[in-house]
C-alpha cells in the first residue's frame, strides 16, 4: 500500500528518516513552509528556506524514492513580526507560482492576533489569485475557539471549502470542520496533538471521507513514521483497507491535485532512484555505493 | 514596577559579581556612546563572563530569578536609555532581544520593569512570549511584574495559557490574581475539556485560576 504524508518538515530530518519512510511505504510527501523553531531576523533567510523547499529538499527526497511537494506561506507566528511580514508576503506571491508548490500554507492563527488575521486573509486571497488550495494550521492554545474563528474567516472570504484543508484537528474540532465541507487533517504525535489510537476512534466515528492524517514531524520530538504506524493501528482495529487507502493516499492526492501541479498518473508510479545524480555538484552520499534502480 | 536605579544595580554587581566585575562594569558604562550603539551588543554578550551568573538571594529585588549577569546587563541598558534618544534605544532593544542568545534574552526580559516608557516595549515583550525556550519564557512570565502591568488582555491570557501548556506554574506569574478574567477561565476550561476528550490529565493549575477569580 502506497502511503502519503501530507505534512512533514523534512529540512529538519535526516537521510535515515527518508530511508525508513521509504521502507515503510511512504511514496509522496508535502512539506509545508513553517517556522524554524526560533524567529528569523531577516527576510532573506525566508527566501533561502523557500528555495531549499523547491530545490535541495526535493532532490534529497528523490534520492530515496519519495516524491516531494511543498506549500509556501508566511506562518502565523512570524506574521506577528512587522519588520519582515510584508516583505515575506511579497516573496510568497512569487514562490507560489513554482513547480511542485501544491498549496498556500501553512497559514492561520497562533496567538489569534490582529496581525495574524490580516496575513491569513491576505494569503487566502493569494490562494485565489494563484488557483491553489489552502493548508491551514490551527492554534495549540485556545484551540476550539481558534478553529471556529478560522472557519469563520474562510467562510467570510468566500473560499470554496473543498479547497481548504484544516490541520491539527482533535476530537472536539473535527465535526465542525467536516460540516463545512472542508478537509480535516490530523497530526499524529508522540505526546501532544493526536495519537494512533485516538485516531482509530475518530475514523470509527467519522469514517474516511475528507479525513487526512500526517506526522507533522519537524525539529521537535516527533515521528516521521506516524502515517504507516497509524495505518497499521487502523488495520489492527478492523478498519478496511479501502478506508485506510482513502485516508492515507487517495484523500491527500485528491486534495493537492486541485493545484493542477500534482499529476495523478505520475504520483502513482514509483520514483526511479539514481543516487549517482548530483544537485549543483552535491550528492546525498558520503562514500556509499549509489543505489541505481533499473 | 521596580524602583531600582543605576546606582543600586552597580552595588548589586559589586556584591554578587565575580571579583573585578564592578570595575569592569563602570568602565563599560562610561564607554557607552549613544551615537555608536553597535558596541553595546558586545557588552551585553561579555557581561556573562565578566560578571558571572551568581543568583541573587530571594528578596534582593522585588522580582524573581535574577542573576548577577542580569543585573549588569540591566545597568548597561538603563544607561543606554539615559543617554540615547528614546526611539533609538527602543529600536536597539528590539534588535538585541531578537539577536541575543538565550541568556541575553533572559536578561533583556527580566530588566523590562526598569526601563522607561513601558508602552513602547510591550510589543517586544509579547513577541518574546512566542519563544520555544522555557527559560526565555520564564524570564518574561515568572516573577516579572511587566506582563501583568502592561500586557493587553488577549496577550496576557495567551501568556497564562502558554504557561499551563508548558507546565510552568501559573503561581509564579507576578500579578496574576489581578488579571484573572472570565475570558481567561473560558480559555482554560476549553483546554481542560480538550485534555479530557483526549483522555489526558488536566493540569491542576486550571483549578488554581478558578480559585483566584473566586477569591477576589
Amino acid at each position: 500500500m502506497k502511503l502519503f504524508d501530507p505534512h512533514i518538515h523534512m529540512t529538519s530530518r535526516t537521510t535515515d528518516d527518508y530511508q525508513a519512510m521509504a521502507d515503510a511505504g511512504i511514496a509522496a510527501i508535502v512539506e509545508p513552509a513553517f517556522w524554524l523553531g526560533q524567529p528569523r531576523t531577516h527576510t532573506g533567510t525566508f527566501e533561502d528556506y523557500f528555495l531549499s523547499l523547491i530545490g535541495w529538499e526535493r532532490f534529497r527526497a528523490s534520492q530515496f524514492g519519495i516524491r516531494h511537494f511543498c506549500t509556501m506561506g508566511l506562518n502565523p507566528k512570524e506574521a506577528n513580526n512587522p519588520e519582515i511580514a510584508e516583505a515575506v508576503i511579497e516573496m510568497v506571491d512569487l514562490y507560489l507560482e513554482k513547480d511542485g508548490v501544491v498549496a498556500v500554507g501553512e497559514i492561520g492563527f497562533d496567538d489569534q492576533t490582529p496581525a495574524e488575521e490580516k496575513y491569513f486573509i491576505r494569503q487566502l486571497e493569494l490562494g485565489k489569485e494563484h488557483g491553489l488550495p489552502i493548508l491551514i494550521h490551527t492554534p495549540h492554545r485556545d484551540k476550539a475557539a481558534g478553529t471556529r474563528r478560522t472557519l469563520d474567516v474562510v467562510r467570510d472570504m468566500g473560499v470554496d471549502p473543498s479547497l481548504v484543508l484544516v490541520d491539527h484537528n482533535n476530537e472536539e474540532t473535527i465535526a465542525s470542520v467536516l460540516d463545512t465541507g472542508m478537509w480535516a487533517g490530523h497530526s499524529i504525535y508522540p505526546n501532544t496533538k493526536m495519537d494512533e489510537h485516538r485516531m482509530v476512534s475518530i475514523v470509527q466515528n467519522f469514517g474516511g471521507e475528507r479525513v487526512i492524517i500526517n506526522s507533522a514531524a519537524d525539529w521537535g520530538v516527533s515521528d516521521p513514521l506516524k502515517v504507516p504506524k497509524t495505518a497499521q493501528a487502523m488495520r489492527e482495529a478492523g478498519i478496511s483497507d479501502d478506508v485506510i487507502t482513502e485516508i492515507c493516499w487517495n484523500n491527500p492526492v485528491a486534495f493537492f491535485a486541485q493545484s493542477g501541479r500534482l499529476d495523478l498518473e505520475a504520483v502513482t508510479t514509483n520514483v526511479r532512484v539514481d543516487q549517482t545524480q548530483l544537485w549543483f555538484g552535491n550528492s546525498v552520499l558520503r562514500g556509499q555505493t549509489p543505489r541505481v534502480d533499473d | 514596577m521596580l524602583d531600582v536605579g543605576l546606582q543600586r544595580l552597580r552595588e548589586l554587581v559589586a556584591v554578587h559579581g565575580v571579583p573585578g566585575a564592578e570595575a569592569w562594569l563602570d568602565t563599560a558604562l562610561d564607554a557607552i556612546d549613544p551615537d555608536a550603539l553597535s558596541g553595546v551588543r558586545v557588552l551585553l554578550a561579555r557581561c556573562a563572563r565578566k560578571v558571572g551568573d551568581a543568583p541573587l538571594p530571594v528578596g534582593e529585588l522585588e522580582a524573581a530569578g535574577w542573576t548577577a549577569r542580569d543585573v549588569a546587563r540591566a545597568a548597561v541598558v538603563v544607561r543606554v536609555f539615559e543617554r540615547a534618544d528614546l526611539e533609538v534605544a527602543v529600536t536597539a532593544y528590539g534588535q538585541w532581544l531578537r539577536r541575543g542568545e538565550q541568556g541575553e534574552q533572559e536578561s533583556l526580559l527580566r530588566m523590562l520593569p526598569l526601563l522607561p516608557d513601558p508602552q513602547r516595549l510591550v510589543s517586544h515583550a509579547v513577541e518574546a512570549c512566542r519563544t520555544n525556550s522555557e527559560v526565555v519564557f520564564r524570564a518574561i512570565a515568572c516573577g516579572n511584574p511587566f506582563p501583568a502591568a502592561h500586557f493587553p488582555d488577549d496577550n496576557f491570557n495567551q501568556l497564562v495559557l502558554k504557561a499551563v501548556f508548558m507546565n510552568v506554574p501559573v503561581g509564579e506569574i507576578d500579578g496574576l490574581s489581578g488579571r484573572v478574567t472570565a475570558e481567561l477561565l473560558r480559555m482554560a476550561d476549553d483546554f481542560a475539556a480538550e485534555r479530557t476528550a483526549a483522555a489526558r490529565p488536566v493540569p491542576t493549575d486550571i483549578g488554581l485560576l478558578h480559585q483566584l477569580l473566586e477569591s477576589r
